[in-house]
């Protein structure tokens, strides 16, 4: 009976050893209301619309009207290269559309490889919302293969990019097909709700890759030899193919959120935060540089 | 300095091994082996009755008894579910004999009625456990006797969900276990993407588990060891044994080629899933549309093990041995789409065992893995596949010296060549992501001292070159076991361990696993583990034992779950770079006589990871992370021919990351396959939730029986999730409805499952 007690207290040591070192202290946090910024300044381009809006939990009802941000000051400004502002551009609510802002400048072209910041204060609150993005490089179509193409032939349609430089990294792009005539009628075969893969979903107007390398596409010139995958096509018809480059923000961004719900290495439920380059709160204020090129898809 | 210290201590231990401390000199060693099949039985005990002079053969099921008086003995020789042997034998002086030993196999149900106290004694080591096939066969198990999730009902050792065989051991991920079947290693031992081990049930002799702590003759993985053994084969008559399963089939039969001198061994399964999956392909709804979308056009497993084993001379044993496994799925999704994946493992070994001298034994083994996965895919005419594959060549050479009792020394090496190549091919443009080929040599030296009754010593050192980046790593081992009474042991190790691979691979698909290595800029992950156990026997026929461990990860290389596109990076730009550690104490309480036996396991752990930009930089716990881990099995005797069994298992909720607030982000690009823009979510601590709790209660009965004059019989009928609780795996979101709506990704449902099985 002694050593029977003499081997419960050994036991109950270890265990209270275990159950002191496992108090967790590692707690669910509870919802903060963030605001949401999204616009993208496109090279070569007028300045864009920017949206500001908010979060909302989870549980409840999404809608952009009620999340709107509308009494925000919302300023974007050109840097010069010591980082100060050189000019900076003011925007307003956008009264027909929901959450946006537009820069009362619509003649200014945004700059590429120039630094944009934003920011946004609010006449009630002492919220600031910052952001930077670097203009990436802009780049042109030299020359395409054709400009009809009968649906899944081969050679596929193949365009010639020049590169957008950047001296840090190589270009990350994102492809984009945009079906001019978009009808249920020009549907190409795998986009048939009865025969394909696209099952229920509606047809997008605008079908995109994923975000590529630049190293795929490298010809020994430093150009890009780009063949469009017949995947990214909805319609047949005429169809607009851009081809985008993704500054660091946008970059950084799309890639984190796309794998929120999945895709990735990550656990099933391991959800991780999207990236953001917002100070003050989420989204992404980013840019792009892009050419486009037209084809017609024939059945 | 505390390395020139542990050398020193090494070094010390060696050479007291090779000072001569008796005068005596006959010697006694051979193989012990089971009587009815020849089949060498490992870590059996040989004891020299009336002393305290014994020892367990060896993973090769030889022994060596040295330094002994000339004069007569009686020498017991015992295993787990066989007769105890003893055995007269009149030694003179400076003999050397050699005596294989036979054991006769308990004809009882329940094979744990007999135990050995050496073999428990190894067995019960700190980080030990061994389970036998027969126990993996006996438990209930969904769809098909599975050896890994088996080994997933001891403590410290986890799976990810229902649809998982992989091991989680200690708070380390599967890749941190080294596995491997007749000393080679296995990259992918999975069939249904994950869903079951590769190993064949049948075809196996021996599994030995090494969760913590493991000593210097293994090296390369961060946490455990599987070590399995394949059976050698009958070498005295032809057996078989022929098993129907709802999922799978499976054969094996083995015999002699020359009498007591060589056997082979053969072993083949293959799913049966073919029929099932006919019905659910042909069942329509009330339009006359299919039921069931995606069911795969073609989709089988099959394996194939093979041994044959020949004695050249009784000094010099010679096995070949094979394994070869392949999956295959197609499924069709539409007419413009097509989803095709394959894969599976190749190995083969060849073993020389040499005994040079009573005192010094050795093996020698030649290895070749492979392991392929090679997926493709079309849609919409654009093609994507994946070349992805494994190959190991490896030389291995052990050497086991015992001057005498009280000292062994091991020395070895292990070197080779792995290569391993990935390449992408997506609209005909292909990505080389990896094309590596690397040599590796580590080499070790390990003693075992038992100064007294009452303790055991082992020290060791292992010493790993791997050749991409040129590391050169030193691994010190040591552990002490202090038996302070006949219910009490105490045990202590202490270890450091490398690694120089990591498995990309999505826990629920292990399909698509691509292995990668340290390099340049890439460097080893490494961890130090610390274990501290209690093995007592508190009555008759129990065992209780309580172990706890303490271990950490650094330069955990993983590949970044952010990344697209690989193309163009270097290679150290594929990876995040992180830490980790993981502590816990287990409790496993046995009750291994007697009519009803089984075993109660229970796991207090956690482990937790860190990673740059991840969670804002501090340490989260990953989905794998479960506070409380208890696993009941019970086994109970009816009759001579019923028996029930049970497991019970319960265990804290996973992990998972609870989305607190959403909001919407416009694509600038327009709509993807790859979910660029659109719902967004936004979340606070990352796997700060808790799924609910796990539980399921696994029941099944088995009834034995004869065939005639020429065989026996096994029917088994179980039920998998007795009560039907539906477990959660994880929680998807829908964005279709607003507010969005979580949805419970849900675990197996009641399951039956029948099995008979043949044995003649």
């Amino acid at each position: 009976m002694k050593t029977f007690f003499r081997q419960v207290k050994t036991m109950s040591l270890f265990l209270l050893i275990g159950l002191l070192g496992g108090c967790d202290t590692y707690q669910q946090d509870s919802y903060k209301k963030q605001y949401v910024v999204q616009g993208y300044l496109i090279a070569l381009e007028p300045l864009s619309p920017i949206s500001v809006s908010t979060t909302v939990p989870l549980n409840e009802i999404y809608s952009l009207e009620a999340t709107a941000v509308k009494n925000a000051k919302v300023e974007v400004q050109l840097l010069n290269a010591q980082g100060q502002p050189e000019k900076t551009f003011d925007y307003v609510a956008d009264p027909d559309s929901v959450s946006m802002f537009k820069p009362l400048d619509t003649t200014a072209l945004v700059m590429p490889s120039r630094t944009y910041a934003l920011r946004i204060t609010f006449p009630d609150k002492p919220d600031v919302i910052t952001a930077k993005t670097v203009i990436p490089d802009t780049m042109r179509v030299i020359r395409t293969n054709g400009d009809t193409f009968r649906y899944q032939q081969q050679p596929q349609f193949e365009q010639l990019i020049s590169p957008s430089l950047n001296p840090s990294r190589q270009s990350y792009f994102i492809f984009s097909v945009e079906g001019l005539t978009p009808s249920t009628t020009n549907l190409v075969p795998f986009w048939d709700p009865e025969n394909g893969f696209g099952g229920d979903r509606k047809p997008p107007k605008v079908y995109a890759s994923p975000i590529l390398n630049e190293a795929n596409y490298r010809t020994s010139e430093g150009n890009l030899l780009v063949q469009l995958p017949w995947l990214t096509v909805v319609y047949f018809g005429k169809n607009r193919v851009t081809t985008t480059v993704l500054d660091d923000a946008t970059y950084n961004f799309f890639r984190t959120q796309s794998v929120q719900l999945g895709g990735s290495t990550l656990s099933p439920g391991e959800i991780p935060n999207a990236v953001t380059n917002i100070v003050g709160g989420t989204g992404v204020f980013g840019s792009l540089a892009r050419a486009t090129s037209l084809m017609t898809v024939t059945r | 300095m505390l390395l020139h210290r542990f050398l020193g201590f090494v070094i010390l231990l060696l050479l007291c091994s090779l000072v001569p401390t008796y005068a005596q000199n006959a010697s006694l060693s051979g193989y012990v082996r089971d009587a009815s099949s020849d089949e060498t039985l490992i870590q059996a005990t040989v004891l020299i009755q009336g002393t305290t002079t014994g020892t367990v053969t060896n993973t090769s099921g030889y022994y060596t008894l040295n330094r002994l008086k000339a004069g007569n003995y009686t020498i017991s020789c015992s295993y787990i579910g066989y007769k105890t042997n003893r055995l007269s034998v009149t030694l003179s002086e400076g003999q050397a004999l050699i005596l294989d030993i036979r054991l006769e196999p308990e004809d009882t149900s329940v094979e744990v009625t007999v135990t050995s106290d050496r073999e428990e004694v190894e067995q019960r080591n700190v980080g030990v456990t061994q389970m036998s096939v027969s126990t993996i066969t006996r438990l209930p198990s969904v769809l098909q006797a599975d050896v890994f999730r088996s080994l997933q009902l001891l403590p410290g050792i986890k799976s990810s969900s229902d649809f998982s065989s992989g091991l989680y051991i200690r708070g380390g991920s599967p890749d941190q276990t080294l596995i491997m079947l007749d000393r080679t290693t296995v990259y992918n031992p999975t069939h249904i993407f994950g869903f079951f081990s590769t190993f064949n049930p049948d075809a196996i002799k021996d599994v030995k588990l090494y969760k913590g702590g493991y000593p210097a003759e293994y090296g390369g993985r961060l946490g455990s060891v599987v070590d399995i053994y394949n059976k050698e084969g009958n070498r005295k008559q032809v057996h078989g044994v022929a098993s129907l399963g709802l999922l799978s089939s499976r054969i094996a039969v083995e015999g002699p080629l020359q009498q007591e001198k060589s056997s082979w061994m053969l072993a083949a399964r293959r799913s049966t899933t073919e029929p099932v999956l006919a019905v659910l392909r042909n069942m329509k709804d009330e339009d006359g549309n299919p039921r069931f979308q995606g069911i795969p056009d073609n989709f089988y497993f099959y394996d194939f093990n093979g041994k044959f084993t020949y004695d050249f001379t009784p000094k010099d044993k010679v096995s070949l041995g094979f394994y070869a496994g392949q999956d295959n799925v197609s499924i069709p999704v539409g007419e413009q789409t097509a989803f095709k994946v394959r894969y599976g493992n190749v190995t083969g070994n060849t073993n020389w065992t040499h005994i040079f001298s009573p005192q010094l034994f050795s093996n020698f083994t030649f290895t070749g893995s492979r392991y392929f996965s090679s997926p493709s895919g079309k849609i919409a005419s654009t093609e994507f596949k994946r070349r992805n594959e494994v190959t190991e060549w490896s030389s291995k050479g052990d050497f086991e010296y015992i001057p005498d009792p009280a000292h062994q020394v091991q020395i070895g090496f292990w070197a080779g060549r792995m290569t391993i190549f990935l390449q992408d091919s997506f609209n005909e443009i292909t990505n080389e992501v990896l094309d590596i080929q690397t040599p590796y040599v580590s080499g070790y030296a390990q003693e075992t001292w038992r100064p007294n009754i009452q303790w055991s010593l082992k020290a060791g050192l292992r010493a790993n070159y791997f050749g991409d980046g040129n590391y050169l790593r030193l691994e010190p081992r040591l552990s002490a076991d202090f038996t302070y009474s006949e219910w009490l042991r105490i045990q202590a190790a202490y270890g450091r361990y490398y690694q120089f691979l990591s498995l990309i691979t999505n826990e629920a698909f292990s399909g698509f696993d691509v292995w990668v290595t340290a390099d340049e800029g890439v460097k080893p992950a490494w961890g130090d583990q610390f274990l501290l156990g209690v093995k007592t026997k508190p009555f008759k026929g129990w065992n209780l034992d309580v172990e706890g461990y303490y271990r950490n990860m650094n330069d955990l290389f993983d590949l970044d779950p952010f990344l697209n596109d690989t193309a163009g990076l270097p290679y150290n730009k594929l990876f995040r770079f992180g830490q980790g550690y993981a502590w816990g104490t287990e409790f496993f309480l046995e009750k291994y006589a007697g009519q009803l036996n089984g075993f109660v396991g229970y796991t207090f752990g956690r482990t937790w990871r860190k990673f740059p930009n991840i969670n804002n930089g501090a340490y989260y716990p990953p989905k794998y992370d479960r506070t409380h881990d208890l696993n009941v099995t019970a086994n109970y005797d009816l009759s001579s021919k019923w028996t029930a069994t049970a497991v019970f298992s319960y265990a804290t909720g996973q992990a998972y990351t609870e989305p607190l607030g959403r909001t919407y982000i416009n694509s600038p690009f327009g709509e993807g396959f790859a979910n660029i823009g659109g719902d967004v979510l936004t979340i606070g601590k990352l796997n700060a939730s808790r799924l609910p709790a796990y539980h399921r209660l696994d029941v099944g009965f088995t009834r034995k029986g004869n065939v005639g004059s020429w065989g026996k019989s096994e029917l088994q009928l179980q039920l998998i999730n007795a009560y039907s609780h539906r477990n959660i795996w994880f929680y998807q979101y829908d964005f279709d409805v607003n507010p969005v709506k979580r949805i419970d990704t849900l675990q197996l449902p009641i399951l039956p499952n029948i099995a008979y099985t043949i044995r003649f």
